[in-house]
């Protein structure tokens, strides 16, 4: 049996009007569109807009979902391109916070004598993600963090396999330096 | 597929499935070359960090998420409710504007002919149906 076979009927009988079926595939994604979204916009109060956003748009589009992609990269695809969307409305908000949270020595702890190895490593992770450029936050976030395999990145970004890989390798070498700067990774 | 991509294609495919033993062999090969090795190296790193990371929506998402809907579809409701009003307050005042102009129409007509028999409302005399077409058409009977 088709392992989105469930998928596909929760769709079903959201599509007839079926509200519970649609709060289960809420629920059951829910987790990776807080990734994907999380992963791209930081932990913000904007991220739960979208991440509402996105399965306000699969509801409208449900009638137009004919499964040629699993559920969970349909989504996937929803919440790539409405998180470039809100960065891309947010651009100028987004650079002024990091430069207070600069100002505030945010990004230069060690300035302030604090023991890297006290701090959160997640927090200082997740912070580091979003120094990113967006083109390598998205394939990192799809392809390190939730697994999609290079050829589902690329379909999902709409690029060329090719560009996936060498933009994962390069912001890997990005994230290495901004790590080694917070003292995470040792030179 | 470029060599360069081909390698790292398979150096990540090895940290996500169980590679075929040719595949092993091959990537073995390609890991003499020291740039990859170390490319190797930092996503066994990456991976380890950024494996523990994890987002979460604030409890009760789900039912934020419905709560919209539901709040989406009322405003659709009423959107719907009043443009149909809106229809029925536009078409009744064109009717009355419409019955308004056709009384003051025939109030006219019966004040200047005294009546409002067809021949007068139609601005015809000595009406028939046979000759009604052409007087609709303006045929000129005169010649």
């Amino acid at each position: 049996m088709n392992k989105y076979a469930g998928d596909w009927e929760l769709v079903e009988k959201a599509r007839t009007g079926d509200e519970r079926a649609f709060a289960a595939i809420v629920r059951k994604f829910e987790p990776m569109v807080a990734n994907v979204v999380k992963g791209m916009l930081g932990n913000v109060a904007e991220a739960d807009d979208v991440g509402q956003e996105v399965f306000i748009r699969f509801y409208h589009s449900l009638d137009r979902y004919r499964g040629d992609a699993a559920l969970r990269t349909y989504l996937t695809r929803i919440a790539i391109n409405l998180s470039l969307n809100e960065l891309k409305k947010k651009k100028r908000v987004v650079s002024l916070f990091t430069q207070k949270q600069e100002e505030a020595g945010y990004s230069d702890l060690s300035d302030e004598g604090r023991d890297a190895e006290k701090r959160d490593t997640r927090e200082v992770v997740e912070a580091a993600l979003l120094k990113l450029e967006e083109g390598f936050r998205s394939v990192v976030v799809l392809r390190l963090i939730e697994g999609y395999s290079t050829k589902e990145t690329a379909e999902i970004l709409n690029l060329p396999m090719g560009t996936v890989l060498s933009r994962l390798s390069r912001a890997q070498k990005q994230l290495k330096e901004i790590l080694m700067n917070e003292k995470i990774f040792k030179p | 597929m470029k060599e360069q991509e081909m390698k790292r294609e398979l150096l990540y495919a090895s940290f996500d499935r169980d590679l075929s033993p040719e595949e092993k062999k091959l990537l073995e090969e390609y890991l003499k070359d020291p740039a990859l090795k170390a490319e190797e190296e930092e996503l066994r790193e990456m991976r380890g960090l950024l494996g523990e990371t994890s987002w979460h929506f604030d409890e009760g998402f789900s039912s934020r998420v419905m709560q919209r809907l539901s709040e989406e579809k009322e405003q659709t409701k009423v959107v719907e409710m009043e443009n149909t009003g809106q229809f029925f307050s536009l078409f009744r005042k064109i009717a009355v504007a419409s019955i308004a102009v056709i009384a003051v129409l025939l109030i006219s007509i019966y004040m200047t002919s005294g009546s409002l028999s067809k021949e007068t409302v139609l601005g015809v005399d000595n009406y028939s149906e046979d000759n009604l077409v052409s007087y609709l058409l303006y045929e000129d009977f005169s010649e």
